[in-house]
Protein backbone atom coordinates (compact mmCIF):
# COMPACT_ATOMS: atom_id res chain seq x y z
CA UNK A 1 0.00 0.00 0.00
CA UNK A 2 1.35 3.39 -0.92
CA UNK A 3 2.50 5.49 1.97
CA UNK A 4 0.20 8.36 2.79
CA UNK A 5 1.30 11.88 2.23
CA UNK A 6 1.52 13.97 5.39
CA UNK A 7 -1.55 15.93 4.33
CA UNK A 8 -3.68 12.86 3.70
CA UNK A 9 -2.41 11.23 6.88
CA UNK A 10 -3.44 14.25 8.85
CA UNK A 11 -6.84 14.38 7.23
CA UNK A 12 -7.31 10.73 8.10
CA UNK A 13 -6.26 11.36 11.68
CA UNK A 14 -8.82 14.12 12.02
CA UNK A 15 -11.55 12.09 10.39
CA UNK A 16 -10.96 9.07 12.59
CA UNK A 17 -9.99 10.60 15.91
CA UNK A 18 -11.29 14.12 16.27
CA UNK A 19 -14.23 13.01 18.39
CA UNK A 20 -12.00 11.19 20.84
CA UNK A 21 -9.51 14.03 20.99
CA UNK A 22 -12.19 16.66 21.45
CA UNK A 23 -13.97 14.71 24.15
CA UNK A 24 -10.75 14.05 25.99
CA UNK A 25 -9.81 17.71 25.63
CA UNK A 26 -13.21 18.74 26.94
CA UNK A 27 -12.89 16.55 29.99
CA UNK A 28 -9.44 17.95 30.63
CA UNK A 29 -10.39 21.61 30.18
CA UNK A 30 -14.03 21.59 31.13
CA UNK A 31 -14.90 24.27 28.59
CA UNK A 32 -15.99 23.96 25.00
CA UNK A 33 -13.88 26.80 23.64
CA UNK A 34 -10.74 25.62 25.43
CA UNK A 35 -11.37 22.07 24.32
CA UNK A 36 -11.74 23.14 20.72
CA UNK A 37 -8.51 25.12 20.92
CA UNK A 38 -6.75 22.19 22.49
CA UNK A 39 -8.08 19.86 19.82
CA UNK A 40 -6.86 22.18 17.13
CA UNK A 41 -3.45 22.49 18.76
CA UNK A 42 -3.28 18.73 18.98
CA UNK A 43 -3.81 18.23 15.27
CA UNK A 44 -1.50 21.09 14.39
CA UNK A 45 1.21 19.47 16.47
CA UNK A 46 0.38 16.11 14.91
CA UNK A 47 0.90 17.67 11.50
CA UNK A 48 4.21 19.15 12.52
CA UNK A 49 5.48 15.89 13.98
CA UNK A 50 3.74 13.44 11.69
CA UNK A 51 6.97 11.53 11.17
CA UNK A 52 6.83 10.45 14.82
CA UNK A 53 3.79 8.31 14.17
CA UNK A 54 5.38 5.08 13.03
CA UNK A 55 2.31 2.91 13.33
CA UNK A 56 -1.16 4.21 12.70
CA UNK A 57 -2.55 1.65 15.13
CA UNK A 58 -1.09 3.74 17.90
CA UNK A 59 -2.57 6.97 16.56
CA UNK A 60 -5.18 7.16 19.31
CA UNK A 61 -2.73 7.12 22.17
CA UNK A 62 -0.27 9.29 20.24
CA UNK A 63 -2.91 11.96 19.72
CA UNK A 64 -4.13 11.74 23.31
CA UNK A 65 -0.56 12.05 24.43
CA UNK A 66 -0.15 15.24 22.38
CA UNK A 67 -3.41 16.55 23.79
CA UNK A 68 -2.28 15.85 27.31
CA UNK A 69 1.16 17.38 26.89
CA UNK A 70 -0.28 20.47 25.27
CA UNK A 71 -2.77 20.80 28.06
CA UNK A 72 -0.13 20.32 30.74
CA UNK A 73 2.06 22.96 29.17
CA UNK A 74 -0.72 25.50 29.28
CA UNK A 75 -2.26 24.92 32.67
CA UNK A 76 -1.35 26.97 35.66
CA UNK A 77 -3.70 25.96 38.39
CA UNK A 78 -2.97 23.95 41.47
CA UNK A 79 -4.84 20.70 41.71
CA UNK A 80 -6.43 19.50 44.89
CA UNK A 81 -4.82 16.64 46.69
CA UNK A 82 -6.83 13.46 46.81
CA UNK A 83 -7.18 11.77 50.14
CA UNK A 84 -4.91 8.84 50.77
CA UNK A 85 -6.29 5.60 49.46
CA UNK A 86 -6.92 4.12 52.89
CA UNK A 87 -9.45 6.78 53.73
CA UNK A 88 -11.50 6.42 50.61
CA UNK A 89 -11.66 2.70 50.06
CA UNK A 90 -14.99 2.58 51.74
CA UNK A 91 -18.21 0.94 50.83
CA UNK A 92 -19.36 1.99 47.44
CA UNK A 93 -22.23 4.46 47.71
CA UNK A 94 -25.43 3.93 45.78
CA UNK A 95 -25.82 5.66 42.46
CA UNK A 96 -28.01 8.77 42.84
CA UNK A 97 -31.59 8.09 41.85
CA UNK A 98 -31.60 10.91 39.35
CA UNK A 99 -28.40 9.67 37.71
CA UNK A 100 -25.33 11.80 37.08
CA UNK A 101 -25.75 15.43 36.18
CA UNK A 102 -23.33 16.69 33.53
CA UNK A 103 -22.47 19.91 35.29
CA UNK A 104 -21.76 18.16 38.56
CA UNK A 105 -19.76 15.50 36.79
CA UNK A 106 -17.52 17.99 35.00
CA UNK A 107 -17.14 20.03 38.14
CA UNK A 108 -16.02 16.89 40.00
CA UNK A 109 -13.66 15.92 37.16
CA UNK A 110 -12.20 19.43 37.17
CA UNK A 111 -11.28 19.04 40.80
CA UNK A 112 -9.31 15.88 40.20
CA UNK A 113 -5.56 16.21 39.83
CA UNK A 114 -4.69 15.86 36.16
CA UNK A 115 -2.98 12.51 36.48
CA UNK A 116 -6.14 11.09 38.02
CA UNK A 117 -8.37 12.92 35.57
CA UNK A 118 -6.61 11.56 32.53
CA UNK A 119 -6.55 8.04 33.89
CA UNK A 120 -10.24 8.08 34.68
CA UNK A 121 -11.36 9.78 31.49
CA UNK A 122 -9.38 7.41 29.31
CA UNK A 123 -10.70 4.47 31.27
CA UNK A 124 -14.35 5.46 30.95
CA UNK A 125 -13.98 6.36 27.30
CA UNK A 126 -13.53 2.63 26.85
CA UNK A 127 -10.90 3.16 24.21
CA UNK A 128 -7.92 1.99 26.25
CA UNK A 129 -7.42 -1.06 28.43
CA UNK A 130 -5.73 -0.84 31.82
CA UNK A 131 -2.51 -1.96 30.25
CA UNK A 132 -2.77 0.56 27.43
CA UNK A 133 -3.45 3.35 29.92
CA UNK A 134 -0.39 2.26 31.86
CA UNK A 135 1.67 2.44 28.68
CA UNK A 136 0.16 5.78 27.77
CA UNK A 137 0.92 7.24 31.18
CA UNK A 138 4.27 5.49 31.27
CA UNK A 139 3.45 4.08 34.67
CA UNK A 140 3.39 0.63 36.21
CA UNK A 141 0.04 -1.09 35.96
CA UNK A 142 -0.30 -1.10 39.75
CA UNK A 143 0.03 2.68 39.90
CA UNK A 144 -2.63 3.11 37.26
CA UNK A 145 -4.98 0.79 39.11
CA UNK A 146 -4.33 2.62 42.33
CA UNK A 147 -5.05 5.97 40.69
CA UNK A 148 -8.19 4.62 39.12
CA UNK A 149 -9.36 3.15 42.36
CA UNK A 150 -8.77 6.33 44.32
CA UNK A 151 -10.04 8.63 41.61
CA UNK A 152 -13.20 6.69 41.01
CA UNK A 153 -13.93 6.40 44.71
CA UNK A 154 -13.45 10.13 45.08
CA UNK A 155 -15.69 10.79 42.09
CA UNK A 156 -18.44 8.51 43.38
CA UNK A 157 -18.29 10.14 46.76
CA UNK A 158 -18.39 13.61 45.26
CA UNK A 159 -21.29 12.87 42.96
CA UNK A 160 -23.19 11.06 45.65
CA UNK A 161 -22.79 14.02 48.01
CA UNK A 162 -23.89 16.52 45.42
CA UNK A 163 -26.89 14.45 44.52
CA UNK A 164 -28.05 14.00 48.11
CA UNK A 165 -31.70 14.96 48.29
CA UNK A 166 -32.62 18.20 49.99
CA UNK A 167 -34.35 17.64 53.30
CA UNK A 168 -38.01 18.48 53.65
CA UNK A 169 -37.25 21.36 55.99
CA UNK A 170 -34.76 22.89 53.61
CA UNK A 171 -37.15 22.43 50.74
CA UNK A 172 -40.01 24.18 52.61
CA UNK A 173 -37.75 27.03 53.57
CA UNK A 174 -36.58 27.53 50.03
CA UNK A 175 -40.01 27.52 48.51
CA UNK A 176 -41.95 29.51 51.08
CA UNK A 177 -42.52 33.04 49.77
CA UNK B 1 -5.00 -9.54 44.58
CA UNK B 2 -6.84 -7.58 47.27
CA UNK B 3 -10.48 -6.51 47.34
CA UNK B 4 -10.03 -3.06 45.73
CA UNK B 5 -8.00 -4.60 42.92
CA UNK B 6 -10.60 -7.30 42.40
CA UNK B 7 -13.32 -4.72 41.98
CA UNK B 8 -11.15 -2.71 39.62
CA UNK B 9 -10.60 -5.72 37.40
CA UNK B 10 -14.27 -6.62 37.54
CA UNK B 11 -15.20 -3.12 36.50
CA UNK B 12 -12.72 -3.20 33.64
CA UNK B 13 -14.14 -6.52 32.49
CA UNK B 14 -17.67 -5.15 32.78
CA UNK B 15 -16.77 -2.27 30.47
CA UNK B 16 -14.90 -4.54 28.06
CA UNK B 17 -11.50 -3.12 28.90
CA UNK B 18 -9.74 -6.24 30.02
CA UNK B 19 -9.42 -8.30 26.87
CA UNK B 20 -5.68 -8.23 27.32
CA UNK B 21 -5.89 -9.36 30.95
CA UNK B 22 -7.83 -12.61 30.97
CA UNK B 23 -5.77 -14.14 33.76
CA UNK B 24 -6.28 -11.19 36.07
CA UNK B 25 -10.01 -11.21 35.35
CA UNK B 26 -10.28 -14.90 36.15
CA UNK B 27 -8.49 -14.41 39.45
CA UNK B 28 -10.74 -11.45 40.22
CA UNK B 29 -13.89 -13.41 39.43
CA UNK B 30 -12.80 -16.30 41.63
CA UNK B 31 -12.14 -13.86 44.46
CA UNK B 32 -15.51 -12.19 43.97
CA UNK B 33 -17.30 -15.52 44.10
CA UNK B 34 -15.73 -16.25 47.45
CA UNK B 35 -15.70 -12.83 49.11
CA UNK B 36 -18.90 -11.53 50.75
CA UNK B 37 -17.45 -8.01 51.14
CA UNK B 38 -16.73 -7.70 47.44
CA UNK B 39 -20.09 -9.21 46.55
CA UNK B 40 -21.92 -6.63 48.65
CA UNK B 41 -20.10 -3.80 46.89
CA UNK B 42 -20.11 -5.15 43.39
CA UNK B 43 -23.70 -4.43 42.37
CA UNK B 44 -23.36 -0.75 43.29
CA UNK B 45 -19.94 -0.55 41.66
CA UNK B 46 -21.34 -2.05 38.51
CA UNK B 47 -24.13 0.53 38.30
CA UNK B 48 -21.63 3.35 38.88
CA UNK B 49 -19.32 1.97 36.22
CA UNK B 50 -21.99 1.95 33.56
CA UNK B 51 -23.39 5.32 34.58
CA UNK B 52 -19.98 7.01 34.70
CA UNK B 53 -18.87 5.51 31.41
CA UNK B 54 -22.03 6.80 29.77
CA UNK B 55 -21.85 10.22 31.40
CA UNK B 56 -18.15 10.85 30.84
CA UNK B 57 -18.32 9.85 27.20
CA UNK B 58 -21.35 12.01 26.63
CA UNK B 59 -19.59 15.16 25.49
CA UNK B 60 -21.55 17.17 22.96
CA UNK B 61 -19.36 17.99 20.00
CA UNK B 62 -19.65 21.53 18.61
CA UNK B 63 -21.26 21.84 15.23
CA UNK B 64 -18.91 21.65 12.26
CA UNK B 65 -15.92 20.96 14.46
CA UNK B 66 -14.49 18.49 11.98
CA UNK B 67 -14.88 21.01 9.19
CA UNK B 68 -13.13 23.70 11.20
CA UNK B 69 -10.31 21.37 12.14
CA UNK B 70 -9.77 20.31 8.57
CA UNK B 71 -9.77 23.93 7.50
CA UNK B 72 -7.03 24.72 9.96
CA UNK B 73 -4.81 21.79 9.12
CA UNK B 74 -1.32 22.14 7.80
CA UNK B 75 -2.25 21.05 4.35
CA UNK B 76 0.56 22.30 2.17
CA UNK B 77 -0.23 24.78 -0.50
CA UNK B 78 0.15 22.86 -3.76
CA UNK B 79 2.06 25.66 -5.43
CA UNK B 80 4.78 25.30 -2.85
CA UNK B 81 4.97 21.59 -2.31
CA UNK B 82 4.55 20.55 -5.88
CA UNK B 83 6.94 23.09 -7.17
CA UNK B 84 9.69 21.58 -9.27
CA UNK B 85 11.57 24.83 -9.24
CA UNK B 86 14.97 24.25 -7.66
CA UNK B 87 15.45 26.08 -4.43
CA UNK B 88 18.89 27.35 -3.67
CA UNK B 89 20.30 26.98 -0.22
CA UNK B 90 20.91 30.69 -0.17
CA UNK B 91 17.18 31.27 -0.07
CA UNK B 92 15.88 28.30 1.79
CA UNK B 93 16.55 24.60 1.74
CA UNK B 94 13.97 22.26 0.33
CA UNK B 95 13.47 20.80 3.76
CA UNK B 96 12.97 24.26 5.20
CA UNK B 97 10.59 25.11 2.45
CA UNK B 98 8.60 21.99 3.06
CA UNK B 99 8.60 22.58 6.77
CA UNK B 100 7.72 26.17 6.30
CA UNK B 101 4.88 25.28 4.01
CA UNK B 102 3.60 22.83 6.57
CA UNK B 103 3.83 25.20 9.43
CA UNK B 104 2.60 28.08 7.42
CA UNK B 105 -0.37 26.20 6.28
CA UNK B 106 -0.95 25.24 9.86
CA UNK B 107 -2.02 28.74 10.48
CA UNK B 108 -5.68 28.35 10.98
CA UNK B 109 -6.98 30.83 8.50
CA UNK B 110 -10.04 30.79 6.36
CA UNK B 111 -11.30 32.82 3.47
CA UNK B 112 -14.51 32.67 1.61
CA UNK B 113 -13.71 32.33 -2.06
CA UNK B 114 -16.25 34.61 -3.51
CA UNK B 115 -16.58 33.64 -7.08
CA UNK B 116 -18.79 36.41 -8.15
CA UNK B 117 -19.88 39.78 -7.04
CA UNK B 118 -23.47 40.45 -7.69
CA UNK B 119 -23.68 43.84 -9.24
CA UNK B 120 -27.08 44.44 -7.78
CA UNK B 121 -25.90 43.52 -4.32
CA UNK B 122 -23.53 46.34 -3.86
CA UNK B 123 -24.76 49.43 -2.18
CA UNK B 124 -22.80 52.38 -0.88
CA UNK B 125 -20.91 51.13 2.16
CA UNK B 126 -20.41 52.91 5.44
CA UNK B 127 -17.01 54.52 5.63
CA UNK B 128 -14.83 53.38 8.48
CA UNK B 129 -11.85 54.71 10.32
CA UNK B 130 -8.96 52.45 11.22
CA UNK B 131 -9.77 52.76 14.92
CA UNK B 132 -13.28 51.49 14.28
CA UNK B 133 -11.77 48.21 13.13
CA UNK B 134 -9.80 47.53 16.31
CA UNK B 135 -12.63 45.80 18.20
CA UNK B 136 -12.39 43.03 15.61
CA UNK B 137 -9.28 41.83 17.46
CA UNK B 138 -11.36 40.46 20.28
CA UNK B 139 -14.83 39.96 18.89
CA UNK B 140 -16.10 36.40 19.20
CA UNK B 141 -15.87 34.88 15.75
CA UNK B 142 -18.87 32.70 16.44
CA UNK B 143 -20.98 35.81 16.94
CA UNK B 144 -20.15 37.19 13.53
CA UNK B 145 -22.30 36.36 10.55
CA UNK B 146 -20.82 34.68 7.52
CA UNK B 147 -19.28 37.22 5.25
CA UNK B 148 -21.53 38.18 2.39
CA UNK B 149 -20.32 38.76 -1.10
CA UNK B 150 -20.14 42.53 -0.95
CA UNK B 151 -16.68 42.35 -2.48
CA UNK B 152 -14.23 39.64 -3.34
CA UNK B 153 -11.60 39.38 -0.66
CA UNK B 154 -8.29 37.74 -1.38
CA UNK B 155 -5.18 36.87 0.50
CA UNK B 156 -2.35 39.30 0.88
CA UNK B 157 0.38 38.42 -1.59
CA UNK B 158 2.89 37.25 1.00
CA UNK B 159 0.34 35.03 2.72
CA UNK B 160 -1.06 33.20 -0.26
CA UNK B 161 1.59 30.51 -0.51
CA UNK B 162 1.49 29.71 3.19
CA UNK B 163 -2.15 29.77 4.08
CA UNK B 164 -5.03 27.51 3.37
CA UNK B 165 -8.45 29.06 3.39
CA UNK B 166 -11.79 27.66 3.96
CA UNK B 167 -14.94 29.38 3.01
CA UNK B 168 -16.94 28.23 5.99
CA UNK B 169 -14.72 30.11 8.41
CA UNK B 170 -14.91 33.51 6.84
CA UNK B 171 -17.01 35.79 8.92
CA UNK B 172 -17.58 39.43 8.58
CA UNK B 173 -19.21 42.68 9.32
CA UNK B 174 -21.48 44.61 9.39
CA UNK B 175 -22.77 43.52 12.75
CA UNK B 176 -25.18 45.49 14.85
CA UNK B 177 -23.45 47.19 17.74
CA UNK B 178 -20.03 46.51 16.29
CA UNK B 179 -18.50 47.49 12.97
CA UNK B 180 -20.95 48.98 10.53
CA UNK B 181 -19.00 48.62 7.29
CA UNK B 182 -18.44 45.61 5.09
CA UNK B 183 -15.35 43.88 6.36
CA UNK B 184 -14.27 40.28 5.90
CA UNK B 185 -12.55 38.69 8.87
CA UNK B 186 -10.55 35.51 9.12
CA UNK B 187 -8.93 34.18 12.26
CA UNK B 188 -5.47 32.73 12.02
CA UNK B 189 -3.31 30.65 14.25
CA UNK B 190 0.38 30.38 13.63
CA UNK B 191 2.58 27.46 14.59
CA UNK B 192 4.93 27.94 17.50
CA UNK B 193 7.47 30.48 16.32
CA UNK B 194 10.97 31.01 17.57
CA UNK B 195 10.42 28.54 20.35
CA UNK B 196 7.44 30.41 21.74
CA UNK B 197 3.73 29.77 21.76
CA UNK B 198 1.56 29.81 18.67
CA UNK B 199 0.16 33.20 17.77
CA UNK B 200 -3.44 34.07 17.16
CA UNK B 201 -4.76 36.98 15.25
CA UNK B 202 -7.34 38.32 12.87
CA UNK B 203 -6.91 39.38 9.30
CA UNK B 204 -9.39 41.96 8.10
CA UNK B 205 -10.04 42.81 4.48
CA UNK B 206 -12.00 45.73 3.15
CA UNK B 207 -12.12 47.81 0.01
CA UNK B 208 -9.77 50.77 0.21
CA UNK B 209 -12.54 53.13 -0.72
CA UNK B 210 -14.36 52.21 2.45
CA UNK B 211 -11.59 53.31 4.77
CA UNK B 212 -11.08 56.87 5.92
CA UNK B 213 -7.59 57.30 7.26
CA UNK B 214 -6.79 59.94 9.82
CA UNK B 215 -3.42 61.70 9.47
CA UNK B 216 -2.04 59.70 12.40
CA UNK B 217 -3.01 56.41 10.77
CA UNK B 218 -0.54 56.81 7.94
CA UNK B 219 3.15 56.33 8.69
CA UNK B 220 5.58 59.02 7.55
CA UNK B 221 6.72 56.85 4.66
CA UNK B 222 3.15 56.36 3.49
CA UNK B 223 0.89 53.35 3.42
CA UNK B 224 2.75 50.07 3.08
CA UNK B 225 2.04 47.92 0.07
CA UNK B 226 2.87 44.59 1.62
CA UNK B 227 2.73 43.00 5.03
CA UNK B 228 6.47 42.82 5.47
CA UNK B 229 6.85 46.59 5.35
CA UNK B 230 3.69 47.46 7.26
CA UNK B 231 4.30 49.36 10.45
CA UNK B 232 3.30 47.50 13.60
CA UNK B 233 1.54 49.74 16.05
CA UNK B 234 0.69 49.33 19.67
CA UNK B 235 -2.92 49.85 20.72
CA UNK B 236 -4.06 51.05 24.13
CA UNK B 237 -5.75 47.74 24.71
CA UNK B 238 -2.37 46.01 24.52
CA UNK B 239 -3.16 44.64 21.09
CA UNK B 240 -1.20 45.44 17.95
CA UNK B 241 -2.17 46.36 14.43
CA UNK B 242 -0.51 46.41 11.04
CA UNK B 243 -2.24 47.93 8.02
CA UNK B 244 -1.28 47.88 4.38
CA UNK B 245 -2.89 48.15 1.00
CA UNK B 246 -2.59 45.88 -2.00
CA UNK B 247 -4.37 47.22 -5.07
CA UNK B 248 -7.99 47.88 -4.18
CA UNK B 249 -7.98 46.13 -0.81
CA UNK B 250 -6.78 47.23 2.57
CA UNK B 251 -5.56 44.52 4.91
CA UNK B 252 -5.51 44.94 8.65
CA UNK B 253 -3.75 42.39 10.80
CA UNK B 254 -4.73 42.50 14.46
CA UNK B 255 -3.07 40.57 17.22
CA UNK B 256 -4.37 40.95 20.74
CA UNK B 257 -1.19 39.56 22.31
CA UNK B 258 0.74 42.69 21.38
CA UNK B 259 3.26 44.20 19.00
CA UNK B 260 6.15 41.90 19.84
CA UNK B 261 4.12 38.92 18.73
CA UNK B 262 2.85 40.66 15.63
CA UNK B 263 6.39 41.58 14.66
CA UNK B 264 7.48 38.00 15.23
CA UNK B 265 4.66 36.84 12.98
CA UNK B 266 5.61 39.46 10.41
CA UNK B 267 9.25 38.33 10.45
CA UNK B 268 8.19 34.76 9.99
CA UNK B 269 5.98 35.57 7.04
CA UNK B 270 8.46 37.88 5.44
CA UNK B 271 11.39 35.63 4.83
CA UNK B 272 13.15 32.36 5.44
CA UNK B 273 15.53 33.84 7.99
CA UNK B 274 12.76 34.44 10.47
CA UNK B 275 11.56 30.90 10.23
CA UNK B 276 14.32 29.32 12.27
Amino acid sequence: MAEKTPASLLTTLVDEHYLLVYRYAFRLCGKQADAEDLTQQTFLAAGTHAEQLRDQKSARSWLCSITRNTYLQSRRRQDVVLPASESIVAKCPELPVGGIEEQELQSAIDELPEEFRTTIVLFYFRQFSYKQIAEFMDLPLGTVMSRLSRGKAWLRKKLETVASPVSTEQFSEQTTP
Amino acid sequence: MDCPEVLEWMEAAELGLAQDAEVECEVARAHLDACPACQSDWSARRRWATALATAITNVPVPERLQERLLASLPIPAPAVLNSSEPVTTARVTRRQLRRRAWLGAATACSLLALFSVWSGFWSPAVRLTLAELYPAATVEMAELPNFEAAFAPRLPSSWSSLFVFHRSLVRGFPKAGAIAGRVAVVPFLSPALEGKEALRGRLLMLPAEQLTLAPGDVPAQGIAHDFSSAEVRYLRTGAAVAMWQEDDLVFVCLMSSGPADLQRFQRWLSGPRSFT
